[in-house]
């Protein structure tokens, strides 16, 4: 059986491990999103050719 | 959230954005390593206290976030002081985003203090100063958040937010003098940069640890929260780039 206060220790580092993983989801989808968001844009419209390379 | 974009990125900055670099991999890697470390030290090496007895515990990782919390603010402060100075958008973006780990590491102080509070004082919470002034600290960068989240207009939003985080920093040596100058619930500083802490070297030990970890935790986080603004940039040059033709 868990002792009380052991329950306290489990919880507030339950609490820091949730908060901190979730935060770093939250951080690194919105990277992989904002990415994969650059790269359709970017597929759409390519960026011109330089002038010297144009026909 | 949505905070804001910035408008004229210079080209080298932006180049940050796209790409994974080596730092943020090794940056990665070396947090997760000294997390397992602190862990371990926190939970097996350390002796358990003899008063609290396990949850006395939760200071290794209580107190570090707390100090990080401080960092995350001191980077606001000097970011804000610096986009007034030099009007430079990376050193706003630099504040606002530590801001926004700063609020993260203060919210994880309070609960985690109320959690510990209850068995060792027998109340979740006391409006004693250094709960009090934390909790000050915290409502300040949420107002600040607040603020760069919903100004329409992008320069003016980021001049009051630099006041703001100025301002708030104020608060940081409030909270850290608060259990000196007044009498409050917590105990006196265990650790002091003269060597007269209290604290035995295994425990002094598993603290430092953890604090290394949640720096490295801090710069990794601040690095990655940076990327998004400027991806955020590249796409709105992107946009407008199209909508050109």
């Amino acid at each position: 059986m868990v002792s009380g206060n052991l329950v306290y220790l489990f919880a507030a580092y339950l609490i820091i491990w949730v908060v901190l993983l979730g935060y770093v989801f939250y951080v690194s989808q919105q990277v992989s999103d904002l990415r994969s968001q650059l790269r359709s844009l970017r597929d759409d419209h390519p960026p011109a050719p330089p002038a010297d390379h144009r026909p | 959230m949505r905070v804001g974009t910035i408008s004229r990125a210079p080209q080298q900055e932006r180049a940050i954005g796209p790409s994974v670099s080596w730092l943020d991999r090794i940056l990665a890697a070396a947090t997760l390593i000294s997390f397992v470390a602190a862990l371990y030290l926190a939970f097996v090496y350390a002796p358990t206290e003899a008063v609290q007895g396990d949850v006395q515990r939760i200071f290794y990782f209580h107190v570090p976030i707390a100090w990080l919390a401080y960092l995350a603010f001191f980077v606001v402060f000097c970011g804000s002081i610096i986009y007034l100075w030099k009007r430079s958008e990376a050193w706003d973006i630099a504040a606002r985003c530590s801001a926004e780990l700063g609020v993260v590491f203060t919210t994880l102080v309070l609960i985690t203090g109320s959690i510990w509070g209850r068995p060792t004082w027998g109340a979740r919470w006391a409006w004693d100063a250094r709960m009090t002034s934390t909790l000050i600290l915290w409502s300040v960068y949420v107002v600040y958040l607040m603020l760069r989240a919903y100004s329409t207009d992008r320069q003016r939003g980021a001049r009051y937010g630099a006041v703001l985080g100025i301002i708030g920093f104020a608060d940081v040596p409030i909270v850290q003098m608060s259990i000196t100058w007044w009498r409050t619930l917590h105990p006196a500083p265990v650790v002091s940069l003269e060597g007269s802490g209290s604290l035995p070297p295994e425990m002094l030990l598993a603290l430092m640890v953890s604090l290394l970890a949640f720096t490295l935790f801090y710069v990794w986080m601040l690095r990655q929260r940076i990327q998004v603004e400027w991806l955020r940039a590249e796409i709105d040059a992107a946009r407008e780039a199209n909508e050109r033709g």
